[in-house]
């Protein structure tokens, strides 16, 4: 039995598909990557595992299975129970995922797993450490803007996995950060998703990132799954047109790790089409 | 240390500014005061010796500089219409005004807090629109004519409460201080206080509601604006309920405007005293004020615009401290 | 004005949010109630000698304390065959109530319009020059703006009106001469603001002059804002005009005022109810109409909040 599984989804948002028949499995202790252009649905699908899908946006049929048990099945309040110890998320922006109104340890304090009160500050400074902030118990006192980037998503990293979950989803998370950053805080994330066996699902647009990471990849667009297999087969032979061209699109495997370069429009027109009939 | 040297400062220049125009509206604008005191058919000399006697002999500049002097010494002249000293008949009339305002502002935090907490918690159609029709009602209304819509409505179908005093005469109740209502509470005189507070409720109300919807409609619209924002998803991914969110991640982020709002409103709520004490009859500097207009009894007018004007400006300094309170990136970085 | 009060500002004065959805449909809805009720008002504003059944100022003993037409169980009594000849009832002094309700709406319309364009005027001048100039003058009009806040604006008129006499025009002056820095703060942050970006320099380099700048960049920004101030501006000198003659400082004998009315009614609120309660009514209905209305027309203008 697969750590998650997500069974033919679809999410309508006003009556427009978002997301259409979207089946993913990821296993503990493995990473999966999820790759696409901005709009694919890359986030709706993470906001859908987690439970916190926009108010508007409604599931319109499949399943979500974590450990086999059916989360669309329960209640909001036994879900939300569950899902605050099974998964967590690193968002893309740590500008804005943070509480500017409260400090550092109190955001993270909070999401530890029952610890007596004394010891939570030693816990807090431990997971500090953990991430290499430097001086963390100075850090544990900050406010998020006294921080910077880099800091800020690596507190944002400790807060995920300090709760113990057993999944954890990552939005883009090195894409607001510096390229030199960016390099550390994938390796931050992948040696804590190794040390701690959790099952991580990487979203990205960058087919270089997870070439480097991830065992297999789900390459979306326009809602829908395009391919997918394991990554090396995708990296060396994929067989769908629009991931050869998010292939080629993809800069050489060079130290500056940029992004996507835009598709050409009369390509995308064409992949669209093609992504209508292909998958179904 | 030289920041707050700095707004004492301006505190001190804004107030010499009061008090010069005040100064020079009251000396410079036609009225006689004099003439408002003297009994009919009296003689010259009785009415220059009255002149003398409020320093009106002298000139304009010269009558400021000694009025300056005098009020650096915490004396604001004699009262023309009481006469007695301006600080001691303010002194005596600022209690029942601090209750009212007091009482007046907790009523429109609560109703603005519940309200707005309310409509965002729940997010309905139907809650947003009932609230927001409220709040735009309460707020359009002034308070001078909630006042009369509460009279009216008193008078025509509740005819047992009261709309005018503090308390009833009759069952005159043993105080020390001026301050009834909090007296009788600390003194714990429950029944007191409820009486009281029958004579209280409905000033305070007027004065209340359109302060209660302007802060409605900034923290409802700033508690939206927060509730957007990502560390709401991230909280929503830790197992947070919906209330625990607004109250614990939104509604520290919405004070700063609520707060910038609110203090500016509190002025207008604390000028709005001056006419619910007529209406009502209560006995505190406002209503003291209008009749000081109507008297020309200039040293009081004086007096009183002063103290309304400190009063404003410590509540502008005050909110200034508070944003700091309410938001860390608004302190000094350490 | 510091950012955070900026803010409060333009939330203070700005639509719910919660109704951004049906944002059309509400503002039109505004606009027909505003449009309906200040319509009726110029109406009998302009026509009242023509509309009013009677001389607003004529006494009549034998009339006094009439209740409303459809409450007027015994006309006879009052030696009158139709109720309906005094709809709203009469006063303590015999006078009608519909006449003298359409009267005032004159003096409300006057004092209204003539604050509003007054203190208008003074602060898009006052905050302009103070936003362009910077400097010395703008430290001067920021200190007077603070003197001015920290005065109880209502307390500040009685003085006045009650110094300078209690006549149409002193009430209208003195409300100016009060409001005016609610028109210049606004101006003043937006000609800030303004100035700082880029294309104002390059007006500057290109010839254009502080008067077009203000013309053609500050004032459409934030007109939107100013109309919309501006209806409540009328809507604030209706009330003063009002607070002033219940405070006994009523505009010179002769004109009718609402203001007149309400303070005559509630010294006989217990024995004729009718007297207050219709101009208390009419202020009411004035004053959500000029706010329904300055905020529709605030939507319809700016092109922001059309989206
Ligand atoms: N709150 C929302 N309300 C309505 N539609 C939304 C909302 N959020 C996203 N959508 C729509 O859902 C679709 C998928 O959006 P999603 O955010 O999942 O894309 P994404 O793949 O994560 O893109 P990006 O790489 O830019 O993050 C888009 O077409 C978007 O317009
Ligand atoms: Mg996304």
């Amino acid at each position: 039995m697969s750590l998650l599984e997500v069974d033919t989804l679809s999410i309508e948002v006003h009556g427009a598909p978002v997301l259409r028949n979207v089946s993913l499995t990821i296993n503990a202790a493995e990473i999966g990557g999820v790759v696409g252009e901005s709009g694919a649905g890359k986030s709706m699908l993470g906001k859908a595992i987690l439970g916190v899908l926009p108010r508007d946006a409604r599931i319109t049929h499949g399943a979500i299975r974590l450990d086999g048990q059916d989360l669309l099945s329960l209640s909001a309040r036994h879900r939300r129970k569950l899902q605050s110890r099974t998964t967590a998320f690193i968002p893309q922006d740590p500008l804005t995922a943070l509480n500017p109104c409260r400090t550092i340890g109190a955001q993270l304090a909070e999401v530890l797993p029952p610890t007596p009160r004394a010891h939570r500050l030693a816990e807090v400074i431990r997971w500090l450490d953990a991430v290499r902030i430097p001086s963390a118990a100075k850090v544990a006192k900050s406010f998020p803007h006294e921080l910077s980037g880099g800091m800020r998503q690596r507190a944002l990293i400790a807060a995920a996995f300090a709760s113990h979950p057993r999944l954890v989803i990552a939005d883009e998370p090195t894409t607001a950060l510096d390229a030199t950053v960016q390099k550390d805080v994938l390796r931050l994330i992948r040696e804590l998703q190794q040390d701690t066996g959790v099952g991580l699902m990487f979203v990205t647009h960058d087919l270089c990132v997870v070439a480097k990471i991830c065992q297999s990849v789900t390459v979306m667009h326009g809602g829908r799954i395009i391919e997918q297999a394991p990554c090396d087969q995708i990296i060396t032979a994929p067989r769908h047109a629009y991931t050869r061209a998010l292939l080629a699109a993809t800069p050489r495997h060079d130290e500056t790790g940029r992004g996507l370069e835009p598709i050409p429009p009369a390509l995308l027109e064409q992949l669209i089409t093609e992504a209508g009939t292909g998958n179904g | 240390m030289t920041r707050f040297a700095l707004s004492l400062a301006s505190i001190g220049l804004t107030l010499l500014g009061v008090s010069v125009v005040v100064f020079a509206i009251l000396r410079l604008v036609p009225g006689d005061p004099i003439a408002m005191m003297l009994p009919p058919g009296a003689t010259d000399e009785v009415r220059a010796n009255l002149e003398r006697l409020y320093g009106l002999d002298k000139s304009i500049a010269q009558q400021y500089l000694i009025w300056l002097g005098d009020v650096v010494r915490l004396d604001f002249g004699t009262s023309t219409q009481f006469r007695l000293p301006v600080l001691e008949v303010i002194l005596d009339r600022l209690p029942a005004t601090l209750e009212l305002v007091l009482l007046a502002s907790l009523i429109a935090g609560l109703l603005a807090f519940t309200l707005s907490i309310l409509a965002v918690w729940l997010q309905t159609p139907l809650a947003t629109f009932v609230i927001d029709g409220l709040s735009g009602l309460a707020q359009a209304i002034p308070d001078f004519l909630w006042a009369l819509i509460f009279i009216l409505i008193v008078t025509l179908f509740l005819p047992n409460m009261p709309i005018s005093g503090r308390f009833d005469p009759r069952t005159a109740q043993e105080f020390s201080t001026n301050f009834f209502l909090l007296e009788s509470l600390v003194t714990l005189r429950f029944q007191a206080f409820a009486e009281l507070m029958r004579y209280a409720i409905l000033p305070a109300t007027a004065l209340a509601l359109p302060l209660a919807a302007g802060i409605t409609r900034v923290l409802k619209s700033s508690l939206e604006e927060a509730m957007a924002q990502d560390y709401v998803m991230l909280a929503q991914t830790k197992g947070k309920s919906r209330l625990t969110i607004v109250l614990g991640e939104a509604l520290r982020n919405a004070m700063v405007p609520t707060i910038a709002l609110t203090s500016v409103q509190l002025t207008f709520l604390i000028g709005g005293t001056v006419l619910i004490e007529r209406q009502f009859s209560l006995p505190g500097i406002g209503s003291a004020a209008i009749s000081a207009v109507l008297n020309r009894d200039l040293p009081l007018i004086q007096g009183i615009v002063m103290i309304f004007a400190l009063i404003f400006i410590l509540i502008n300094l005050s909110s200034n401290g508070l944003y700091k309170l309410a938001d860390p990136r608004l302190r000094k970085p350490r | 004005m510091s950012d955070v009060e900026r803010f409060a500002l333009s939330k203070e004065t700005g639509t719910g949010s919660g109704l951004e959805r049906s944002a059309e449909s509400v503002s039109r809805l505004r606009l027909i109630f505003g449009g309906l009720v200040l319509g009726l008002l110029l109406i009998a504003a302009l026509f009242a000698p023509q509309i009013a059944l009677h001389d607003p100022t004529l006494d009549d003993l034998f009339l006094i304390n009439m209740p409303p037409a459809w409450l007027n169980s015994d006309p006879g009594y009052y030696g009158i065959d139709n109720p309906w000849a005094y709809p709203l009832g009469t006063d303590s002094l015999g006078r009608d109530v519909a006449s003298r309700l359409i009267h005032g709406a004159r003096v409300a319309v006057i004092v209204g319009v003539s604050v509003a364009c007054l203190a208008a005027t003074f602060g898009v001048i006052l905050g302009a020059v103070s936003g362009f100039y910077g400097g010395w003058i703008d430290a001067i009009i920021g200190r007077i703006v603070d003197v001015w806040l920290a005065f109880p604006p209502v307390l500040l008129s009685i003085i006045l009106v009650a110094l300078l006499g209690t006549t149409l025009t002193s009430v209208i002056i003195v409300v100016a001469v009060i409001d005016w820095t609610r028109f210049a703060r606004v101006v003043r942050a937006d000609v800030l603001q303004q100035r700082s970006r880029d294309y104002i320099d390059a007006a500057r380099i290109t010839g254009g002059s502080d008067f077009s700048i203000l013309t053609r960049e500050v004032l459409p920004n934030i007109l939107p804002l100013l109309v919309t101030l501006f209806f409540f501006e009328i809507g604030i000198a209706i009330v003063v005009e009002t607070i002033l003659s219940f405070v006994s400082l009523s505009v010179s004998s002769g004109a009718v005022t609402w203001g007149d009315m309400i303070a005559e009614g509630r010294r006989v609120l217990n024995e004729a109810w009718w007297v207050m309660t219709f101009p208390v009514a009419a202020l009411i209905l004035t004053i959500l109409a000029l706010n329904a209305t300055g905020d529709a027309l605030r939507y319809y203008l700016d092109p922001v909040l059309r989206k």
